[in-house]
């Protein structure tokens, strides 16, 4: 059959099986391993018994896979000891000066391990989060030192493999510097290199998922949703349940960006039930956070309030800056809509000085900008001027793209005047919103 | 640290049913059986800090899928000839 089936038929073939027949259906439908023994099943029947058929070919092929046993095991216990010794390598590298760390990569053999060059890359994901300049330099770096990595021993295949990852990290770092043209460009080499790789569909839909993070902060969200739909549909098919979960997480955050936050529910709810709480507890949060937050948003403040009160030993357990401003944000948030203006205000306050102190001017505005409008809505005036009078400064020494400031000054202006209505402040707060992912908007002082 | 994980040989332990009868299924030849499997671990290897979810899967989907293109290019070349 070269099409899919049509629902009818589907359903016509379920209604036609047995109940045991469905228990393995449904279980097919989950288990990627058991489907790809589908590839071989059922067995050819010879004139002998089948039973002894089989035996057969499992004695014929003994050999073959016990000698593959011994030899993976000692290929194993190589890349065990690379994978040891890597972190010294890796602080050794990074001691050098920066301008140095080439040559040195070039001229030092020890460094020309799979181990090294492995953890070059994951380091680039990993720091990128934090500074994404520094993610894509690791990327880089780990990208030269696999020209000096030996294709006999590692293989090109698995070294093109790897290559195309840390093209695809470091095509997200300049995502993450809005450096748009470099990440295509970056994404296009990556898909190129794991072309020339051994076509793990694993390592396609990693890139496919990151690309999807390119085109959502493009704004180009149908290309972003389609991406990121077959990026889950590969993760589910390959049994890697927690990647396909951080997927949909992405998706959900698509449908958000796309000013669309009940189409992201649930997949959230989704995302939910593949996460793997032990492997990844932040990206569990992250999901239960922004499903606590999209309600806030669509004005469901009892099922928000709900969602966070079972949240809350998870929040407790991130007790870090990043994530406690956030939650008080949510909370505010929530307490506003429940009519509890004063503890609302609290919050706010809180999560603001929060992110001021941690240096994080968009949310400082955007937090700013939720307190703003509670004032507003109180009408008072003084406070909502001396809160702008405080956040364009801010926003002056940051690096914060033109458009968002002149937003803001645009507010100020306006309040200080005393021109500025609840609806003028919820304007400047959904363009700074928008204006955090796509740094080609521009701040309009009339509306359209 | 990093979480334990089996050994590829514990992997195509479990897979010791497997495995014959997809070499079989592929008329695949024992020496070239033995190179598609150490190629297949190999890889899983070098992907280990990857954290797959089904190494056993991935495995067996690997060797699958090398085994579809050994049996391919036999028969472009007994075609051919």
């Amino acid at each position: 059959m070269k099409i899919h089936p049509h629902d009818d038929v589907l359903e016509e073939f379920l209604l036609s099986q047995e109940r045991g027949h469905l228990a393995v259906l449904r279980h097919l439908q989950w288990c990627a391993y058991c489907r790809s023994r589908l590839a071989y099943l059922p067995r050819e029947a010879t004139a002998e018994a089948g039973s002894s058929a089989v035996s057969r070919a499992e004695t014929a092929y003994e050999t073959a896979l016990q000698a593959s046993g011994r030899t993976a095991a000692d290929w194993e216990a190589i890349l065990e000891r690379e994978r040891n010794e890597s972190p010294g390598l890796f602080l050794e590298i990074l001691e050098e000066p920066a301008e140095r760390r080439e040559d040195l990569l070039a001229t030092t053999p020890k460094l020309h391990t799979w181990g090294v060059f492995e953890l070059l890359v994951e380091r680039s994901l990993e720091v990128t989060l934090q500074d994404p300049a520094h993610g894509e330099n690791l990327g880089l770096l780990a990208l030269h030192l696999s020209e000096h990595l030996d294709p006999e021993r590692y293989g090109v295949e698995r070294i093109k493999d790897l290559q195309g990852r840390a093209w695809a990290y470091a095509g997200n770092a300049c995502r993450m510097r809005f450096d748009f043209p470099a990440a295509e460009e970056a994404f296009l080499i990556a898909h190129a290199r794991l072309k020339e790789g051994t076509g793990d569909d694993v390592e396609r839909a990693i890139l496919l998922d990151l690309r999807a993070s390119l085109r959502r902060d493009q704004r180009r969200f149908d290309e972003a949703l389609r991406l990121l739909g077959r990026a889950v549909a590969i993760f589910l098919a390959t049994g890697e349940r927690h990647r396909a979960g951080r997927s949909l997480v992405n998706l959900a955050t698509v449908h958000h960006h796309a000013g669309d936050p009940a189409a992201g529910i649930p997949l959230l709810h989704q995302a939910l039930e593949l996460i793997d709480p032990e492997r990844e507890p932040r990206l569990l949060l992250c999901a239960r956070h922004n499903l606590v937050f999209y309600h806030a948003e669509l004005g469901r403040f009892l099922e928000a309030q709900k969602l966070y009160q079972e949240a809350r030993p998870l929040y407790r357990s991130f007790n870090e800056p990043w994530v406690q401003n956030r939650r008080r944000w949510v909370r505010g948030k929530i307490a506003r809509g429940l009519g509890q203006l004063r503890q609302a205000e609290t919050r706010f306050l809180a999560a603001r000085d929060g992110f001021l102190k941690e240096g994080i001017p968009y949310d400082t505005a955007l937090v700013s900008l939720e307190l703003a409008l509670l004032y507003a809505e109180q009408g008072r005036t003084a406070e909502l001027k001396r809160l702008a009078a405080d956040m364009v400064p801010v926003f002056a020494s940051r690096h914060i793209h033109r458009e968002a400031l002149a937003g803001l000054t645009f507010l100020q202006q306006a309040l200080e005047a005393e021109r500025a209505s609840r609806e003028l402040v919820a304007r400047v707060a959904d363009f700074l919103r928008r204006s955090e992912h796509d740094p080609e908007l521009r701040f309009e002082a009339q509306s359209p | 640290m990093e979480p334990p994980y089996d050994s590829c040989a514990e992997i195509l332990d479990r897979l010791s049913h497997a495995l014959p009868a997809v070499f079989s299924a592929f008329g695949i030849s024992e020496a070239r059986a033995q190179a598609i499997l150490e190629d297949a671990c190999r890889t899983l290897a070098s992907k280990r800090r990857l954290r797959l979810q089904d190494p056993e899967g991935w495995l067996l989907r690997t060797v699958i899928e090398a085994c579809r293109r050994s049996a391919e290019e036999e028969k472009g070349e007994d075609s051919s000839a």
